[in-house]
């Protein structure tokens, strides 16, 4: 089981769309057990820290949250659709990579 | 969630403060969303701004957390001149807007089509022109409706 925490500004909106495509994006390279978080920037630092991701992706800008050295990918490429397949392919090889 | 009645054409706004504060006295003026609102969404859109950078068009999608929302919709303003809008996860960058998308979310999950549909509209280039050349709400909703099944 991979766990991956989707961040946005409010947890609400973008992060829940690329938390939807990833899904479908990852289920293309063969991962398949996922479970997805989505969250707002400010319950972000939290999450990490008690229940800490196997990779993190954003549509926000994570300067204020320790990332606790967790693996993070920009999301704008999936909510835009613009080149997603090349992100999905780079976090599938990342998740392969680590477990 | 979408209705004529929230389709604005030619608003002026010097800033995207001002787009943000017309959008919040309508929406509490119309019953959408509670007092805290424009506060809510001001804030969010320093924290986490909602400019998406867009060719040859881009769009901004301001939303802030659904507790300050009593029923969700979208509001749609067609701007009279482009708005600077910082760029979603890049706010060190500017994008400049010519349509809002303000999106009066309650919940997430339901209300992803939506996102994704109006992304998708916005991407496309022929139904953008049209958008920036309307002149009636009509035909402004119904090229929105074209992508939005609710």
């Amino acid at each position: 089981m991979y766990k991956i925490l989707s961040i946005c500004g409010s947890g609400i909106a973008t992060s829940t769309l690329v938390a939807s495509r990833l899904k479908d994006g990852l289920e293309e390279h063969g991962i398949t057990d996922i479970s997805i978080t989505e969250a707002n920037v400010s319950e972000a630092g939290g999450l990490i820290e008690n229940n800490p991701p196997d990779v993190i992706i954003h549509t926000t800008s994570l300067e204020s949250v320790d990332l606790k050295g967790v693996k993070a990918f920009g999301a704008m490429p999936i909510l835009l659709n613009l080149n997603a397949g090349a992100l999905y392919k780079e976090i599938a090889d990342y998740l392969k990579g680590i477990k | 969630m979408i209705e004529l009645d929230n389709i604005y054409l030619d608003v002026e706004a010097a800033d995207y403060k001002e787009v943000l504060r017309k959008i919040g006295s309508i929406l509490q003026e119309k019953g959408y969303v509670k007092d805290t609102y424009t506060d809510a969404l001001m804030e969010r859109e320093e924290k986490s701004p909602t400019g998406l950078p867009i060719i040859p068009r881009s769009i901004a999608i301001p939303h802030t957390d659904p507790c300050h929302v009593i029923k969700p919709c979208v509001i749609i303003f067609q701007l009279k001149n482009t708005v600077k809008f910082k760029e979603m996860a890049n706010p060190e960058n500017y994008v400049d807007a010519a349509y809002v998308f303000g999106l009066v979310f309650t919940d997430g999950r339901k209300q992803l089509p939506l996102l994704s549909s109006v992304i998708t509209l916005a991407q496309d280039e022929d139904d953008m022109e049209k958008l920036m050349n309307a002149v009636d709400k009509e035909s402004i909703y119904a090229i929105v409706k074209k992508y939005i099944s609710e």
